[in-house]
């Protein structure tokens, strides 16, 4: 009988656990493992150990997250965009400086990219300014639009000035899709565009000049853009040097020759694709196409706009980050530091996504709620 | 808070999807156009649509691009330029080593840059960094190759070829864009311009041009898709006395400022050639330095008129067409030394010695006048056949593809049979003399010139023995007393000829300026081993040679600094130089022209005798000997030559020596006994009454077979098995079987002779 209502306590718990979520980041997760493993040429020695303690931490975030209530996270959301702000102006006077470029903030154990966490902070903030209006009620008032601009755009200027035109852009394209969300008419997106191409001048001006170079390659693929193009190109050559079926599980050589620097960072799918090969590379992009359909459906099943902006944006989110990381792998976008969710050696990105997975998670158990 | 109804999630789903649909669209565009805020709900689910679709479409787009970069169908190698398919095809080449495993080409993985020039903005930037990434590169150069490139729509250039892995980094550390990375092999040549007209080279593909590395490729593609490795190229040459050849024909090269210099050393008996060079040389991986003036193979390509060094062979070739009984008047002969008219030629010597000379003479002091008389005893046809029978007219064997066609007098009148027998008027590269010159002295049988580790094929007899043994004599006397002095290397004796030929100038007629000295030698001359060769073209005289640049000074110098150096690497031992007894005074101290007092006679039937058995005069009677030699039979006689200065004596006086030794006795009773005159002994009874027991046969050709080595302290008991079993032992057309490379131990040969008895 003790045992039974044990059993009756736990079967919520259980089924409480997003288990379609969960499994699907397990598969990412254990790519992102086993391309560690071989990009350390065969060893959990020095980044395959690291990143699976990082998972564990994040899961335990996760469940922490997903275990506070939706509503909670909502009041939370100010608080955490302005802690964002402020993390973003700690690294403009205390950042550390790799290649150039000041993005990484030094917090005792860990080295934090605050651009990262900005984007689930300015997500969270928009789900929550929006919350106030019905689908598309937003359109008739469109005096208060400087506050979400506004939302958007502080973030975006403080991290151009880092400079991360990447992720400048990628906080520009996040804004801009919950605010797509939220129902604004079309007609302020087109607007939004026209004035986007007016103000090209005066961005291109305030760029650096390797960002310029940049876009030019990607604009001009003749051309000749020095630093970025060799990595597309040496991952291009790996990507192809893998066909179809790859060359194995710790068979590539393009990554392990060192031809590919940030090997086990921004550019480990390349490792991945090598020794996968074509099926390998589809069927990491299929997991991550469901874990954002998972997303999506969690998102369209909510009733309240601040889940369901909270939801897609997040999941817009991610899919930004595997669609440059692959697209510029690949050769089809400019190259940007943007690393691949859970399969990237880095901290901050397996924060944002067990954050992200929480807050999905918090979002989807609080849908049967009565709504907002 | 606007709120909206909440249906069953199920219901809410199929009515969003079919709120998508163009159907229930129109419906509700119909129904509620105006309001733009009409249904919340399925305007906000459209929208997460929409997302849905745009992040499906992202991945969709990445999703084929990836196909298109990874796709099989869209196979890597076959989009590949085709300088680099060439490459990437290339089948591995074998490693080409020296006789004893000495490296001296290979594969080495290297790394080639190439650029796509269309890909390139700023190909003069590109040009720059690349520049200052590799070493020999040179930034104009580059901008102009790109530029070039671009402007002639090529889709591909190499930035460079072979470059070192460090170099290689450097390059990926630029990123270029337009610059991809070949990593390949490169073909390698350790040992740099050492043996390089041997090793040859490659082009740089690694393909083999020249040389063994022609071989080494086609070895390589031969072998190619069967998975097995292919084993390395042995040669022949012995790295050590390559080295020393070099060496000394640099050296003499430099002393008397020569345009060029070859040298060849070859085992006399296996054909086996241990070293051969020609300078100027090159570094095979230094592709600057393959004009055609080095790449140029005096040692097998060039053909030349040597001038001397072909009369041996002219006095081989008379001899084997005299008729033994004639020799010894052949050796008695005398001929005057005046000049010489023949039509269109007066021929004189380069030292006239205003005598009459002797037969020896004319080789020792290298009379052409003589050689051109001695040759008119057998008539043109018979020296045409005889240079003919001794590979002078064809391609010699080797596995080069660098080798000369002779050029042969077209027709053999008297004109050019007086000037081809000392050697003007047709020209052979050095390994035809070298090979020819093997024959004469390694007892008549001509090898087969080899480059291959074992790979000479048995050689065919083109002189008897006897030929074979006066002329060792003759040559020998040559450095004892004639022109090549300069050649005698202290215990290894040398025996050679020496040569020096003007040649003809670029416009017509030879030219005195224009010269090639050379020297053929072979050592030890008891029981030749190895053959060498080496000739200075257009040496200068020095000071030093007091003004004389001929084969006498130059060549033979340079032989004998070689010999001293690799009779020592080779097992030579030095010997006593009285150990060979050329018979000098027989040859050259006949006292009567008309009744010369003896036959001279060999009775080896093969070179491996070393140093046992020497030309051997019979001294009893003048008349006796006469008979005896016209009934000579081939490899039938045994006629010994006593060794102890008696014998001078007797040779000279016609007198039987007082005193014989235990060795001469043995020989003697071994010997027919009408021919050593000691009536003692019975031609029939000859095999019972030796005193030595017989060895089994195969035990007696192993040791006649085994390596010449001086054995001075078994030369009786081989003497006498010898002497026994020539009577029963064929000469004629003999195939010698390859010696081994190495000198046989002694002890061991000893042993092997004297467990038989």
């Amino acid at each position: 009988m003790n045992d039974y209502s044990a059993l009756r306590r736990f079967k919520p718990w259980f089924w409480g656990v997003h288990w379609p979520l969960l499994l699907v980041a397990a598969a990412i997760g254990g790519f992102g493992l086993l391309a560690l493993y071989s990009a350390a040429g065969g060893s959990a020695e020095p980044w395959m150990q690291t990143q699976l303690v990082r998972f564990a931490v994040g899961l335990l975030i996760a469940f922490v997250v997903a275990s506070v209530d939706i509503d909670v996270w909502r009041r939370l959301a100010w608080l955490a965009w302005f802690g964002g702000v402020g993390l973003l102006l700690a690294v403009e006077f205390w950042g550390v400086t790799v290649n150039n470029a000041t993005r990484w903030l030094q917090l005792g154990f860990v080295t934090l990219q605050p651009s990262e966490l900005m984007r689930v902070a300015m997500v969270l903030v928009l789900a929550a300014w929006f919350q106030r209006f019905r689908h598309g009620e937003v359109s008739k008032k469109v005096w208060l639009f400087p506050v979400p601009a506004l939302l958007v755009l502080v973030p975006a200027l403080l991290v151009l000035r880092q400079p991360d035109f990447g992720t400048a852009a990628m906080i520009l394209a996040l804004g801009a899709a919950v605010i797509f969300m939220s129902g604004l008419h079309l007609w302020y997106f087109f607007a939004g565009a026209g004035a986007l191409v007016a103000a090209l001048p005066l961005i291109w001006v305030r760029l650096q000049e390797y960002q310029q170079e940049r876009i030019l390659t990607f604009l001009n693929p003749e051309g000749d853009p020095l630093g970025a193009g060799y990595h597309t190109i040496q991952s291009k050559i790996a990507l192809g040097s893998g066909g179809l079926s790859g060359k194995g599980f710790l068979g590539g050589t393009q990554g392990h020759l060192s031809f590919l620097p940030e090997m086990h960072t921004d550019f480990i799918f390349t490792l991945l694709a090598e020794e996968f090969g074509l099926l390998g590379s589809v069927a990491l992009l299929g997991l991550y196409l469901s874990l954002f359909a998972v997303m999506l459906f969690c998102a369209w099943r909510c009733r309240g706009m601040f889940g369901r902006l909270l939801v897609s944006g997040l999941c817009i989110n991610l899919a930004l980050y595997v669609f440059i990381n692959v697209g510029m792998v690949s050769g089809l976008l400019p190259v940007v530091g943007v690393p691949l969710p859970l399969v990237s050696y880095g901290g901050t990105v397996v924060l944002v996504f067990f954050i992200s997975l929480g807050l999905v998670v918090s979002v989807s158990r609080g849908r049967s709620a009565p709504a907002d | 808070m606007p709120n909206t109804p909440s249906p069953s999630p199920d219901f809410l789903l199929g009515r969003d999807l079919l709120s998508h649909t163009g159907a229930m669209r129109r419906l509700h565009r119909h129904r509620s156009c105006q309001n733009s805020g009409a249904d919340p709900m399925e305007r906000r689910n459209l929208r997460i649509l929409v997302c849905l679709v745009l992040v499906c479409c992202g991945f969709a787009t990445i999703i084929f691009r990836l196909g298109a970069v990874m796709a099989p169908w869209d196979n890597d190698s076959a989009k590949l330029p085709h300088p680099i398919r060439a490459i990437a095809d290339a089948a591995e080449k074998p490693v080409i080593t020296d006789r004893h495993g000495e490296i001296l080409a290979m594969d080495l993985p290297a790394y080639s840059p190439y650029a796509r020039p269309k890909e390139m903005r700023n190909p003069r930037r590109a040009a720059r960094l690349l520049a200052s990434a590799i070493e020999d590169a040179s930034p104009v150069e580059l901008a102009a190759a790109f530029q070039n490139a671009a402007d002639n729509d090529e889709p591909f250039v190499w930035v460079a070829r072979y470059i070192s892995p460090r170099e290689a980094r450097a390059v990926m550390k630029r990123g270029v864009v337009g610059v991809e990375m070949m990593a390949t092999k490169r073909r390698s040549h350790p040992l740099g311009s050492l043996a390089s007209h041997v090793t040859g080279f490659t082009d740089i593909d690694g393909r083999g041009l020249a040389g063994m590395e022609r071989l080494a490729s086609a070895r390589a593609e031969e072998g190619r898709g069967s998975g097995e490795e292919i084993a390395p190229v042995a040669l022949s040459l012995d790295l050590r006395v390559q080295h020393a050849l070099e060496e000394e024909l640099h050296a003499t090269m430099t002393k008397f400022q020569g345009k060029g210099a070859a040298g060849v050393v070859m085992d006399a008996n296996s054909g086996e050639i241990l070293a051969i060079a020609s300078l100027p040389n090159f570094h095979p991986d230094r592709r600057e330095m393959l004009n055609e003036e080095n790449r140029f193979n005096r040692a097998t390509l060039g053909v030349y008129e040597f001038g001397s060094v072909l009369k041996p062979l002219t006095y081989a070739t008379v001899m084997e067409a005299t008729p033994r009984g004639e020799w010894s008047a052949l050796f008695a002969s005398r001929y005057s030394t005046s000049p010489m008219r023949i039509p269109g030629y007066t021929i004189t010597d380069y030292r006239p010695k205003h005598a009459n000379v002797k037969f020896a003479e004319g080789m020792i002091h290298s009379s052409n006048v003589t050689t051109a008389k001695v040759m008119r005893r057998i008539g043109a046809p018979s020296l045409r056949d005889g240079f003919h029978r001794l590979g002078m007219a064809e391609i010699a064997p080797l596995e080069l593809g660098e080798r000369g066609l002779p050029q042969m007098p077209a027709k053999w009148g008297p004109t050019e049979s007086v000037t081809a027998s000392y050697g003007h008027g047709i020209a052979v590269s050095p390994v035809h003399i070298v090979r020819a010159f093997a024959a004469v002295v390694n007892g008549g049988v001509l090898p087969s010139p080899t480059l291959l580790k074992g790979g000479a094929a048995p050689g065919a007899r083109v002189l008897s023995a006897e030929t074979s043994a006066v002329m060792r004599r003759l040559l020998r006397l040559v450095v004892l007393e004639g022109t090549g002095r300069k050649a005698d290397a202290d215990g290894y004796l040398v025996g050679g000829k020496t040569g020096t030929a003007n040649q003809v100038s670029p416009s017509g007629g030879y030219d005195d300026n224009l010269r090639i000295a050379s020297f053929v030698a072979a050592f030890p001359m008891d029981a030749p081993r190895y053959v060498t060769f080496m000739m200075v073209e257009n040496p200068v005289p020095s000071e030093d040679s007091f003004g004389f640049a001929t084969g006498g000074w130059v060549a033979a110098s340079a032989t004998r600094l070689l010999v001293a150096r690799i009779a020592p690497l080779l097992g030579v031992l030095p010997r006593d130089s009285e150990e060979f007894d050329t018979g000098a005074l027989n040859f050259l101290n006949t006292p009567d022209v008309n009744a010369a007092p003896f036959v001279v006679v060999n009775n080896e039937t093969t070179d491996y005798s070393p140093g046992i058995l020497s030309v051997v005069h019979n001294t009893i009677d003048s008349n006796d000997i006469d008979n005896e030699a016209t009934d000579y039979k081939p490899g039938a006689l045994s006629v010994v030559h006593n060794k102890t200065t008696d014998n001078e004596t007797d040779t000279l006086h016609g007198r039987p020596s007082p005193s014989l030794s235990l060795n001469n006795f043995n020989f003697l009773r071994a010997a027919p006994a009408g021919i050593s005159g000691r009536g003692s002994l019975e031609p029939t009874a000859r095999q019972s009454e030796n005193p030595l027991p017989l060895m089994p046969k195969a035990v007696q050709e192993d040791a006649i077979t085994a390596d010449a080595s001086p054995v001075n302290e078994s030369i009786d008991a081989i003497d006498a098995i010898i002497a026994d079993t020539l009577s029963v032992q064929p000469v004629d057309e003999t195939v010698i079987p390859a010696a081994d490379e190495t000198p046989a131990d002694i002890t061991s040969l000893i042993q092997l002779v004297l467990s038989g008895t």
